[in-house]
């Protein structure tokens, strides 16, 4: 009879402990709950993807349409700031659209301020109803566009390509330029000057090579290889004042890896840097960015354009591609004599058996992101890549929390540097897609999203990778039409300057 | 030929319905035996290098071009294409369809008589035997002449003005280039058969239109590159002789149309109408008859037909029917070779029957990488059997990209991410597949092992295959060809990449690297030395005067016998290889002696 009794009293209190709070069922005759008269409340967190929760949102994106991950007859979300309006929206797949408009009104009001989304599902007749999803919205808007380009991640072949402008505050996404209209070649590493749509450029490959740039309104395309330089410009780099692109150029190789862990190697073989006047159609550079006994790449400007900074590596030979190890280095750029100074040390990264890529300083000049690999500099292609912080005032470096086990590779900053964009093969370890980050005053990358797709199981099945993601404040106003004319037009030659006659 | 007024003596010399009948059915018979017979393997093809997906994206995609209604019902009809009665009988149907409208439009402009409308769908099955025209362009063609059969049947002036205003635009966007031809056939039979204020109106309208239309879509709606804006669809890329025939397909119509206004004109009659009489009748026969034959003989692509059965009985693992047709090819090439090398391995007849097929060399064991889409389509199958994963699966990759998805490639990036245990990259794959009408079954049990990785050990194919993935890292390159050497030294118990490996080594003549390996078969378990390593041996230790038959074997007395053949023969051609290579060839051309000494052919 004791041991009877000390059951019953032992289940109560586990109803007490564990099963009350979990399952605590809750009768509400509310009036503001809309449909929904009855429901139970769980603790249980609900999985929606893309994982929108817990994220700092600018107040101009577009609406974060998600998929509830749960089996139910009916689903209802809604979305509101606290104690103020509600958005309503009614589900019987899971699929939630937010309706664009009262999305924007809702930001709007929010701005500063938490949103939250509660969400209801209908299972065996019963509502249920998950903890609310949290999100801040920022005060800080992100540019209105990002400029991408959409690839097969592929190994050798390609077919269709081309560089994309998506409106961030909805779903609108437009061509700039497209191969179907140059005979399928390769185009890429297009590049804006201080996230300024209206200083762009570009390259084309293969039967329409030349870089097409567009300035001050006006177009041309140029031939940026010389007698004197290893290949036409790769890498770009606007110089802050819009005159001046600094170039990688670069013998590249690819090689195709047995192992299931890697999959392709893209690897330098040679590798310098150099500069291309925009103004007087010059290209130049100085012996201490194209060195034959160091591979010099990925050049970037400081925010004051006084230094350019690039990854230099060890030269090696392919065979010992493993050991080539980028680290990081700047050197002293005067634009009014066209002259370089001297060079300095920012990242000693191959001392610690790294290798660095992408260099991003931000606008207030006080930051500089990059990417960290085990070696080379193809960082998407190395799963182990993930995105560093550098304060360049403290000179301390932080692995902010917005990595995955996957590849996070090529990444820009907004205008007013509160925002950034990367790349990260997360997903599935290959298709690369784009997710933003919330910068804070205090040098902080919260939490990542996703970039929303009018329909949330867009990526799923979409076998395109988003490539060389950059932020800018305005559309760009070229269509593959405008760009027709010079993209069939014969380069202009580029001349070589010898800066130290 | 009669006047139309002469009712009773045409309706004795006119065809009576039930021939028309069975003279329609018996062509149409012929039409589908011809495709379901002789060009099974060509639709199953075709079928396999498109996906017609159920999705907005996809659709999306499509209609951002010229002819796209066209292409949307051109890829939903393809991939009924994966059973060949079925893509037989579209063709047919759509063969069919062609005929009809055809018969529509040139009675409706006094021309009369089965065989003109036979001719077009002659002419479609000359199209179709081409192995990638596709049933899209079939349907942009129909489109665009039931737009004009439309035309045809209004009366009205003003209302067949709208039709042309508002119903070309239209059309363009549906059938693209192809829309030409509707315009040309308007502008036809308003300016000579119409003859009335309003068709002349719309007789200038329609230049109008077929000028600017492409033009200004171009500029506002499509992108599309100069020049092309008013082919676009047109499958103007085929190669000769079919390009000619779709050239001559398009003038057929204008032509038809030319002559019957001409016959009018200059016989004052009416209707053209052939009477069915014996002469006719003959006539009509032979030229069907001939165009058939001619058909047959130039425009049927057997070497094709048979390169494409042998890879989809490769691809379903029937493999003794791979090398029965394999033993009936005319061809000699290098895709056929090393499919052919295929299914010896996997009948287990390598060693024994390798020389009983054409070799030139280890490249017939399979295809140098290039940068086009039917190698990488057709040549990642070796890497996917020897368990080279990280190759077949980048062959598979290169494939998809440079066609556009296609169920085998996308079957095969499945299989080799599921083997390296990248599940999520599995499943993104999967659910491109589910979205497919047929593949969709398919995708459901490997669907499972995304979620439990686990189930993947119950799974006897993949199960092998991650036991044989190779944990050395090697690179590959261009033409670097098969890497045997660095897969057996990961993995000696792999049977096929040793079988592969020692084929490689005598076909490349290669005997020290033959001798170096021959150990192996012990390891592997073989009971008795293949016919062909007793042969190599045999040579081997002819000149090097090293015994090199592994410990437990021995050279079976068959071989001891023919070696004397051999031998006594050869002797007798001391001073005249051309002459021994004839004569030895019948009774030796099967031994690796025969290829050692006389083979020096290279594959094509």
């Amino acid at each position: 009879m004791r041991v009877k009794l000390n059951r019953i009293t032992c289940n109560i209190e586990l109803s007490k402990i564990i099963l009350f709070p979990a399952f605590m069922v809750i009768i509400i005759l509310n009036a503001c709950s809309g449909n929904i008269q009855k429901y139970t409340l769980t603790e249980k967190d609900v999985k929606i993807s893309p994982d929108y929760s817990g994220v700092t949102l600018p107040p101009n994106i577009a609406p974060i349409n998600f998929t509830i991950n749960e089996t139910a007859k009916k689903y209802l979300v809604r979305i509101s700031e606290e104690g103020g309006e509600m958005i309503s929206i009614k589900s019987s797949t899971g699929k939630i659209i937010i309706p664009l408009t009262k999305w924007k009104k809702l930001l709007q009001q929010c701005m500063g301020k938490d949103i939250f989304i509660d969400i209801f599902v209908k299972k065996n007749g019963n509502w249920v109803k998950f903890p609310p999803i949290i999100n801040h919205v920022a005060e800080e808007a992100i540019d209105s566009y990002v400029v991408y380009r959409l690839i097969d991640p592929g190994f050798e072949l390609w077919n269709k390509m081309g560089i994309y402008q998506r409106c961030l505050e909805d779903f609108n996404e437009q061509p700039v330029m497209i191969n179907s209209l140059s005979d399928d070649n390769c185009m890429n590493c297009h590049s804006f000057c201080q996230n300024d749509s209206h200083i762009m450029m570009f390259h084309m490959r293969s039967s329409y090579s030349g870089t097409v740039i567009y300035r001050e309104g006006k177009l041309k395309k140029v031939d940026t290889k010389t007698g004197q330089t290893i290949s036409p410009g790769v890498y770009p780099a606007w110089h802050p004042e819009g005159q001046f692109i600094a170039f990688s150029v670069n013998n590249i190789v690819q090689t195709f890896h047995s192992i299931k862990q890697i999959k392709v190697e893209v690897t330098d073989t040679l590798s310098d840097l150099i500069v291309y006047d925009t103004e007087n159609n010059i290209v130049f550079t100085s012996p201490a960015i194209s060195s034959r006994v160091s591979f010099e790449t990925f050049p970037t400007w400081s925010p004051d354009g006084k230094y350019l900074y690039f990854c230099s590596a060890k030269a090696l030979p392919l065979s010992q591609y493993r050991n080539i190890r980028y680290d990081l280095l700047r050197i002293s750029f005067d634009p009014t004599t066209c002259s370089f100074g001297t060079t300095d040390t920012v990242i000693s990264a191959s001392a610690h058996g790294n290798s660095i890529s992408f260099p991003r300083i931000s606008p207030d000049g006080k930051y500089l992101m990059f990417c960290m690999s085990d070696f080379g500099n193809f960082s998407i292609w190395h799963s182990e890549s993930d995105l560093f912080i550098k304060n360049l005032e403290s000179g301390e470096i932080l692995r902010p929390d917005i990595n995955s086990e996957q590849s996070e590779s090529y990444h820009s900053w907004s205008s007013d540097g509160r925002w950034i964009i990367f790349s990260s093969r997360r997903i599935d370890g290959l298709f690369t897609r784009l997710y933003l980050s919330y910068f804070d005053n205090s040098g902080n990358a919260h939490k990542p999203f996703l970039l929303p797709q009018k329909n949330s199981e867009f990526y799923t099945t979409f076998l395109k990778s988003y490539n060389v993601p950059e932020l800018v404040k305005t559309a760009v106003d070229l269509d593959p039409r405008k760009l027709l004319k010079t993209g069939y037009s014969k380069p202009v030659n580029a001349t070589f300057r010898d800066i130290l006659r | 030929m009669i006047r139309m007024h002469d009712t009773n003596r045409m309706q004795m010399l006119l065809i009576k319905p039930r021939y028309r009948l069975v003279t329609v059915g018996a062509f149409f018979v012929a039409f589908f035996l011809y495709f379901v017979i002789f060009n099974r393997y060509h639709l199953i093809y075709q079928e396999e290098i498109q996906l017609f997906l159920f999705d907005k994206v996809y659709l999306r995609d499509i209609l951002a071009k010229p002819g796209s209604l066209s292409e949307y019902i051109g890829a939903f009809l393809t991939q009924f294409f994966l059973f060949p009665f079925a893509g037989a009988l579209i063709v047919t149907l759509s063969g069919f369809s062609l005929y009809w409208i055809s018969g529509y439009i040139f009675r409706k402009n006094g021309f009369n008589g089965i065989l003109w409308e036979m001719i077009p769908v002659l002419i479609l099955a000359c199209l179709h035997s081409y192995h990638i025209y596709s049933i899209a362009y079939t349907v942009g063609l129909i489109i665009s002449l039931m737009y004009f059969a439309f035309c045809l049947s209004v009366e009205n002036g003003k209302l067949r003005f709208i039709i042309v205003l508002i119903g070309w635009p239209i059309l363009y966007c549906i059938t693209g280039g192809y829309s030409l031809l509707s315009a040309l056939l308007c502008f036809i039979h308003e300016l000579f058969f119409r003859r009335t204020r309003s068709g002349l109106i719309i007789a200038l309208l329609i230049p109008a239109l077929a000028l600017t239309v492409p033009y200004l879509a171009t500029k506002i709606l499509y992108y599309v590159k100069d020049g092309l804006a008013w082919t676009y669809f047109l499958p103007l890329f085929i190669g000769t002789p079919y390009k000619y025939i779709l050239i001559l397909c398009m003038i057929y119509y204008p032509l038809i149309l030319i002559i019957a206004k001409g016959w009018h004109t200059f016989s004052k009659r009416e209707v053209l109408v052939p009477l069915w009489n014996w002469k006719n009748i003959v006539t009509g026969l032979l030229v069907v008859v001939s165009l058939s034959g001619l058909i047959y003989k130039y425009f049927y692509d057997r070497k094709t037909e048979v390169l494409l059965a042998i890879d989809h009985y490769i691809q379903n693992s029937d493999w003794e029917q791979a090398l029965k047709l394999s033993a009936s090819s005319p061809e000699r090439n290098r895709m056929i070779m090393h499919f052919t090398n295929l299914a010896l391995y996997k009948t287990g007849r390598m060693g024994d029957e390798l020389f009983h097929f054409p070799q030139s060399g280890s490249a017939g064991l399979w295809l140098d990488w290039e940068q086009d889409w039917i190698i990488a389509f057709f040549g990642g199958e070796i890497y996917y059997q020897l368990t080279y994963n990280s190759e077949a699966y980048r062959w598979a990759f290169e494939a998809m990209v440079a066609k556009g998805p296609n169920p085998r490639s996308l079957k095969r990036l499945v299989l080799t991410s599921l083997i390296d245990d990248n599940t999520a990259l599995a499943g993104k794959y999967l659910k491109v597949l589910e979205k497919t009408l047929f593949y969709r079954t398919w995708a459901q049990p490997y669907l499972s092992y995304v979620n439990h990785p686990e189930l993947m050990n119950e799974n006897k194919e993949i199960s092998e295959k991650r036991h044989f993935r190779i944990y050395t890292d090697f690179i590959s390159s261009d033409n670097f060809g098969v890497r045997l050497p660095q897969l057996l030294a990961d993995h000696p118990d792999n049977r096929m990449v040793f079988e592969y490996f020692m084929a490689s080594l005598l076909l490349d003549k290669n005997l020290e690297g033959f001798a170096t390996n021959i150990y192996r078969v012990k390891e592997l378990g073989y009971k008795t030395l293949p016919i062909h390593y007793e042969e190599a041996i045999i040579a081997y230790m002819s000149y090097a005067g090293k015994n090199i038959i592994p410990e437990g074997y021995t050279i079976s007395r068959a071989t001891r016998n023919r070696l004397s053949e051999y031998a006594a023969l050869i002797y007798n051609y001391v001073n005249n290889t051309d002459l021994a290579a004839r004569e030895m060839y019948n009774k030796f051309g099967k031994t690796y002696w025969y290829y050692l000494k006389f083979n020096n052919s290279q594959p094509r």
